[in-house]
């Protein structure tokens, strides 16, 4: 049976970026294993530029960016799989995969890196009601029909999500000349960017309709109009306020969540509030040896996060693998405090400096973030839609030394407001 | 203005109080090759209101194999001193 020193699962942004990392740590056999025809993840089909302006300073398009880490995969020797698709993963770190050239393969692995990414969420999974008629899709499906395989899916859309993806989508839309009737947001407030809110939506003077979603779907063969109707505080259609638009395509863009089957197999322990597999600061799962990084872990705004991840836990694999990676004395957990959805990683050591990210749950203004005792920021704005990145230096640390078990990250502030654009 | 945490913040706006500009990102079609398209983008931002009028003449463009990225498409757009650029290998 074959062996291999680092085993990662993808090669999206997440799996090339800790591929690399291993690989420049002095790893020598590392392995990407991916189940399409080419490298680079969804990054392909993103032909939208916004990506690597941290990462490189530069305003790159999806594909440059996915270039940049597989040029360097290819000058470091990392050694591809393509048009493979892994089966299994045991706790042990046997890798069972297959594809056309080798048939079933089964390797083992010194240590493995997740970065499966994520899915979209999909109709039955918000239970929306109507006929089922073709036409339906996610945003993302749209996204691949249009960049990858050459065509439009309708000619009047409504898109039911005001995600990142769904965004763009209604932007690449407009420009192919298709009709984007309306985005229908749930929420009083925009699920993704700001930029793509103004970039997208305000750009192209598509009907932004807060606070409303989609009570019904009608058509037989082929979707022919969409019930859409005004929501309460308790996200309740309001009778009477039902308004019904003609289309004949819906895009879903209602979330999405990580990959957890493979995780799930190798006997990973999930969080639910993140999504992903619980992992400590140096991005190791449950399951020693077995590392992950990037949206498998919780979903990501930026590329840039997901390759800065990606690369701690192909560092952290590589040190596993040669008996460097040091278990803290210390354990110290981080929990989700006041308006804050979940924070990454789950636990720390306290004992070197470390990156946290965190989601809040509410938009609000003027407020202060905050780590237990030890660290405690001013933030202008902060939107669900944008991922907080919290920085505690040595320093900070220092001052939480005694005696805590567990670090509270909150959010708190007086003003509570719905962020609306004015553009004028 | 205020609170701007990003340093081109400031550049940002003032354009956009004078003339929007967008970088386009869009994909054109190929022949002679087995992937049906090839994603392009401008290689400077474009006024907001030339977006439309340059999707139109991508449409007419056929992507032949052997591009790498970087290549140009189309040289000086509309005469604004952009080109269209390819944004893969082809």
């Amino acid at each position: 049976m074959q062996h291999v020193d680092v085993a990662v699962i993808g090669a999206g942004p997440a799996g090339l970026a800790a591929a690399v990392k291993a690989r420049a740590s002095g790893v020598k056999k590392v392995v990407v294993i991916e189940r399409t025809k080419y490298p680079g993840g969804l990054l392909e089909q993103c032909i939208h530029n916004g990506f690597g302006l941290h990462y490189f300073k530069e305003d790159l398009t999806g594909p440059e960016y996915a270039a940049r880490f597989v040029e360097k995969a290819r000058d470091l020797n990392v050694d591809m799989r393509l048009d493979s698709m892994v089966l299994n993963i045991s706790g042990d770190r046997r890798i069972s995969f297959v594809n056309k050239r080798d048939g079933l393969v089964t390797l083992t692995a010194g240590a493995i890196v997740l970065a499966m990414g994520c899915r979209e969420r999909t109709g039955p999974s918000i239970m929306l009601a109507g006929t089922r008629p073709a036409g339906i899709f996610t945003a993302g499906t749209a996204q691949r029909y249009i960049n990858i395989e050459g065509f439009i899916p309708g000619k009047e859309i409504v898109i039911l999500g005001s995600g990142d993806v769904g965004m763009i989508m209604a932007k690449r839309l407009s420009l192919e000349d298709v009709e984007v009737k309306a985005v229908v947001e749930i929420l009083p407030y925009v699920g993704g960017l700001i930029r793509n809110e103004v970039q997208c939506i305000h750009d192209f003077e598509i009907p932004l309709m807060l606070g409303h979603t989609v009570t019904e779907i009608h058509g037989r063969d082929r979707v022919e109009a969409v019930t859409v109707a005004k929501v309460d505080k308790n996200r309740q259609p309001i009778v009477g306020t039902m308004k019904r638009i003609k289309c004949d395509t819906l895009l879903l863009s209602v979330g999405l969540i990580p990959e957890n089957e493979l995780s799930r197999m190798a006997g990973v322990k999930l969080d639910s509030t993140s999504g992903g597999p619980i992992v400590d600061e140096t991005m190791q799962t449950s399951v020693p040896g077995i590392f992950a990084g990037g949206n498998v872990v919780h979903v990501h705004d930026l590329v840039d996060h997901v390759t800065e991840e990606a690369e701690a836990a192909g560092a952290s694999a590589a040190k596993y693998i040669m008996g460097k990676l040091k278990s803290g004395i210390r354990k110290l957990n981080l929990k989700a405090g006041e308006n804050i959805k979940y924070v990454i990683p789950h636990t720390i050591t306290g004992e070197k400096e470390v990156i946290l990210y965190a989601r809040v749950k509410e938009p609000a203004m003027k407020v202060r973030v905050k780590v237990g005792n030890i660290f405690n920021k001013p933030l202008r704005v902060v939107r669900p839609s944008e991922m907080l990145k919290i920085h505690l230096s040595p320093r900070e640390l220092e001052k939480g030394r005694d005696g805590l078990t567990e670090l509270v990250v909150s959010c708190v502030g007086k003003e509570q407001q719905n962020k609306k654009i004015n553009i004028s | 203005m205020a609170g701007n945490e990003c340093k081109q913040g400031r550049s940002y706006i003032l354009q956009e109080f004078k003339l929007s500009m967008r970088i386009l990102t869009a994909t054109v079609q190929t022949e002679g090759c087995s992937r049906p398209t090839l994603s392009v983008k401008s290689s400077k931002p474009l006024p907001k209101s030339m977006l439309r009028r340059c999707m139109l003449i991508l449409s007419e463009v056929k992507a032949k194999p052997g591009l790498h990225m970087g290549d140009v498409l189309i040289k000086n757009i509309f005469d604004t001193g952009v080109d269209i650029v390819c944004t893969k290998e082809l």
